[in-house]
């Protein structure tokens, strides 16, 4: 068996065809382009679109941070560390202010990203139409038509029968005033970080074989009626148990040996950080 | 409501109506033609009748691969159809599309080619309803479908108030936006016009929305005072059309289709199927909108009743063609053709 | 261990590593090839879920699995991304398969003959332990048998177009889709679909076509011809010379399969013409059962409906082994931050409801 890999070991053709997708995806902002997705050796639906993203874009003088669920310690993102690490020798790191490549499941980091870094996110499902429409063929036909009045009408609907609009994470976004994308499964605390961001955004997502991306300084909205604001997750009154910290995503914890609910940063690195600073 | 009544000159040696209007009509068509099939025009031994295919692009119904019958709707299907309707609504399915037992005399015998409708002109005058009557193949709905852009033809000019172009020529976005702001469509069957997972409020929202009101609470105002118009007790918009007695469906369907306030209503065998008392309460609410909105309407049905009762002016079409058109007292009192009489005469 | 650590996950991962390296030694030791010596069919299905033709890989990728289907198309998958892709052969030529199984459903005989090959179609299903194979390959392997038959069989198919009972077959595309380059946009052309189905799981596809043959007892499709054999697989090299390489034999099951039913009209009348409409299913090593589905399902899904089976997109891209085990199975992941959200919509509902003055 071959064990000589590519440095990150997709071959360069099939990193050039990436690379192309992701400068239309760029071009486009919101708009999601299909590429030729190849079999990796974690699962389809394990984060293979994200992952052919970063192997596309990684060069040796990368230091890369992956994430999931915030947290650099879970099970899903030391898997792909391990990964990328066997066949690419980039630096890596924590700290989400040292990363240059940041690959991540579900959340953005908490402290805003800069110019020079990049944030792939994992993604599922990237048609934000599948709410609402099943067929491939007509969601595409919406997109190009900009006929988007089928998700305006269920979040309508949600407000018709529960004075509240009930979707969760992966709320759509109007992109530059014409895609609605799916900003992956984020929770809604984290879409505003997609505005006028200094970073770009990439998603990638395997299976559905599609990418997109948002460019820096891109418009992002939430999808929400005028007289409706947007709402994101409330944490009032509780704070991080570790560190302290008010004004961040915390996860909610039971103590495996008391059973005891606490709260904790879900942003594992930003409360490492806070740690560190305070002494 | 025009300002001014209609005028009328009636020819006797023409044997047709004459219309003399001051205002421009709202809705101006001519030689709509549709036929299913490969046909070949020349067949029919007149150039002038067939015409190639417009390019105008795909109908606006549809577009779903390999799905018939579902009326364009991804995500859970519907809860089934209306209780209180006579029969099994149909499903995609009308006798007047290919195949149907009405058309065998529409074939072109040498091109195997089913005529739906040849050569049809019409024009609508604000305020006016104009009935289209005929029985089933006579190609009235299908005109209908034509003009609310559900099916492409295959010629035919459209000029919708005051616009020069051809409307059917206009492009898919074009027309989908011309159909939310300018037109309402009340379907035969309420699975066609309604969305069976939806709330009564949101269906009845929806080319609201689709008209860029992003401000819920006067969403909400103006779907309560649309149920009021036709008569819904407002707690009901919570629920889901599937629910909902016949008659209450087309009511709903009414609202959604004079929501933005269009210029132009097209109801297409809205009571067919109905009980008589439940038709009944459905045909007022049709008479009050019309007469308070002023709105145009196009009226299609088999049923000369509801059209005595509801239309200004008649068209009777027979086969795919107008075979005779005027006031409609003066159809009902003197029918000309002899299809025409038959039907009068056949009005109880 | 916390399954989300707060610190120790790497660690927890190498422990349960260790764990999977424990169940998968058993003993003894066996070596691969007696996978691809004694459980050919289940390295036939692995092959052909994977799209990749290679009975030694694939016995390693089983034995490394602990015998997993799903695991070992996963493995073969993964693997075949990494090699190069050289060159692609010529087409096929099937009609020059050097047979081992040939039958038809649609007429009692054909020209060539019926001929049964190996299957398990007429044995009995009791479980021996002893399986009656050694004394039938000494039986073969003594005797100076003429296997018989012609070099080259003569299609079912042909006979019913030269009759005019079939139509002719559209020229195939020039340029044929690559489905392991390209995603599948909808609609797709026909090498596409035929792809799709071809590497579609198993089951997926079985019961695909088994849920077509349960609604619709008018449309009942025949078995036209069953083949199963090896064919040659030939490679121009390099292109501009014109040599072609033999690069081997490969294993194949192809079916077509028969449904009479309607067709657009191309006489002058243009009427609707009652005609033979054929499907195709192919499929690598000896999985016949797959092949007869595929071929089916060529057929459903050009044929207008509502059921699943003449959806396009719901059959091609609902039944490969990695994305929906990969999918399924992805479920397992942490969605806490997720959840959490949609926890927080159900606490503000609550709320909500608490603020709302009683009736």
């Amino acid at each position: 068996m071959n064990r000589d890999y590519n440095f990150a070991y997709l071959d360069e053709g099939a990193k050039k065809e990436i690379r192309r997708s992701i400068l239309k995806a760029v071009a486009i902002p919101g708009y999601q382009v299909p590429f030729g997705s190849r079999e990796l050796p974690i699962g389809r639906g394990w984060g293979t679109g994200g992952l052919q993203i970063t192997l596309s874009i990684l060069l040796p003088s990368d230091i890369l941070k992956v994430i999931d669920q915030g947290s650099d310690d879970s099970v899903n993102a030391v898997s792909i560390k391990r990964l990328i690490k066997e066949c690419a020798a980039v630096g890596v790191t924590t700290d989400s202010e040292a990363a240059t490549v940041i690959q991540t499941r579900h959340r953005i980091p908490e402290i805003p990203l800069r110019g020079d870094q990049i944030l792939v996110l994992q993604v599922p499902e990237p048609e934000p139409l599948r709410l609402v429409e099943g067929s491939d063929l007509v969601s595409r036909r919406m997109h190009g038509e900009k006929d988007y009045n089928l998700i305006w009408l269920r979040l309508f609907e949600d407000l018709i029968q529960f004075n509240e609009i009930t979707a969760a994470a992966g709320y759509p976004v109007m992109v530059h005033d014409r895609y609605v994308a799916s900003p992956s499964p984020i929770p809604r605390y984290d879409v505003p970080k997609l505005n006028m961001a200094q970073c770009l955004y990439l998603f990638g997502a395997g299976r559905e074989k599609k990418i997109y991306a948002i460019p820096p300084y891109t418009k992002v909205e939430a999808l929400s009626f005028d007289d409706v604001p947007f709402q994101v997750e409330s944490f009032a009154g509780h704070a991080c148990g570790k560190c302290g910290a008010r004004d961040v995503f915390l996860d909610e914890i039971y103590d495996e040996r008391t059973g005891e609910k606490y709260y904790q940063c879900s942003d594992s690195g930003y409360c490492e950080g806070r740690r560190r600073g305070a002494g | 409501m025009p300002d001014e009544p209609v005028l009328s000159l009636y020819n006797p040696q023409q044997g047709q109506e004459y219309l003399v209007e001051p205002d421009e009509p709202v809705l101006s068509l001519s030689g709509l033609t549709m036929y299913y099939g490969q046909g070949c025009p020349e067949c029919e031994g007149d150039p002038g009748r067939g015409g190639d295919p417009l390019r105008g692009g795909d109908p606006l119904r549809g577009g779903e691969p390999e799905r018939k019958g579902d009326p364009g709707r991804g995500g859970a299907p519907g809860r089934g159809g209306a209780p209180g309707r006579g029969g099994a609504p149909e499903r995609g399915g009308d006798p007047e599309r290919a195949g149907g037992v009405g058309l065998e005399k529409n074939r072109c015998p040498r091109c195997g080619a089913i005529w739906a409708l040849r050569g049809v002109s019409l024009s609508l005058f604000p305020g006016e309803v104009l009935g289209i009557v005929g029985e089933s193949g006579s190609g009235k709905s299908t005109l209908a479908r034509c003009l609310y852009f559900d099916e492409s033809p295959r010629a035919g000019t459209l000029r919708l108030l005051g616009r020069p172009e051809n409307a059917f020529l206009l492009s898919r976005q074009a027309r989908k936006q011309i159909r939310r702001e300018s037109m309402g469509m009340v379907y035969q069957n309420p699975l066609a016009g309604l969305k069976m997972d939806y709330s009564v409020a949101a269906n009845i929202a929806e080319n609201l929305i689709a008209a860029n009101c992003k401000n819920v609470a006067r969403l909400k105002q103006r779907v309560y005072e649309l149920l009021e118009i036709v008569e819904i007790p407002a707690y009901r918009g919570k629920e889901t059309p599937a629910s909902f007695s016949g008659g209450m469906q087309q009511r709903v369907q009414i609202a959604k289709a004079i929501a933005n306030r269009p210029g132009i209503l097209l109801l297409d065998e809205v009571t067919t199927g109905l009980d008589l008392s439940v038709q009944a309460k459905v045909l007022d609410v049709i008479k009050k909108i019309i007469r308070e909105a002023g709105i145009a309407a196009i009226l299609v049905s088999h049923d000369l009743a509801v059209i005595r009762l509801l239309a200004d002016r008649t068209l009777v079409m027979l086969d795919g063609e107008v075979i005779e058109r005027g006031l409609t007292d003066q159809i009902l009192e003197n029918p000309r053709h002899f299809y025409t009489q038959q039907l009068v005469y056949s009005l109880l | 261990m916390a399954y989300v650590a707060v610190s120790g996950g790497e660690a927890a991962i190498l422990a349960s590593m260790d764990l999977t390296g424990l169940s998968r030694r058993g003993e003894p030791y066996f070596d691969p090839g007696l996978i691809e010596g004694h459980l050919k069919l289940l390295l036939d299905r692995v092959m052909s879920e994977a799209g990749l033709y290679g009975p030694s890989i694939a016995a390693a990728a089983l034995k490394q699995c602990e015998g997993s289907p799903e695991e070992a198309v996963f493995l073969l998958r993964a693997y075949r991304s990494t090699l190069t892709r050289e060159y692609y052969s010529r087409p096929l030529s099937l009609d020059n398969m050097r047979v081992l199984r040939r039958v038809s459903a649609v007429f009692k005989d054909i020209p060539g003959g019926q001929w049964l090959g190996p299957t398990y179609d007429y044995t009995h299903r009791l479980i021996q332990e002893d399986a009656p194979g050694a004394r039938s390959l000494e039986k073969w392997l003594g005797e100076d048998v003429d296997p018989g038959g012609p070099a080259i069989f003569p299609r079912v198919v042909d006979i019913l177009r030269e009759q005019g009972l079939m139509r002719a077959s559209p020229d195939p595309e020039g340029d044929y889709f690559d489905i392991t380059k390209r995603p599948l946009l909808f609609p797709c052309p026909r090498s596409a679909r035929l792809q799709a189905l071809a590497r579609g799981e198993a089951g997926f596809i079985i019961a695909m076509a088994y849920s077509f043959l349960r609604g619709h007892t008018v449309f009942h499709p025949n078995v036209g011809e069953l083949r199963c054999g090896y064919v040659e697989l030939l490679i121009d090299y390099p292109p501009e010379r014109r040599d072609t390489w033999y690069a081997g034999e490969i294993l194949l099951t192809e079916v077509d399969c028969f449904l009479p039913r309607e067709a657009a009209g191309q006489s002058p009348e243009r009427e609707k013409e009652l005609r033979v409409a054929a499907g195709y299913g192919i499929s690598f090593g000896r999985n016949e059962t797959k092949a007869i589905a595929m071929s089916i399902l060529d057929c459903t899904l050009d044929m207008p409906g509502d059921a699943p089976c003449h959806d396009s997109e719901f059959v091609l891209l609902s039944g490969d082994t990695l994305e929906m085990n990969g999918f399924v199975s992805h479920l397992k992941l942490p969605h806490y931050v997720t959840f959490q959200s949609k926890l927080d919509r159900v606490r503000e509902g609550m709320r909500r409801e608490e603020r709302r003055p009683a009736p």
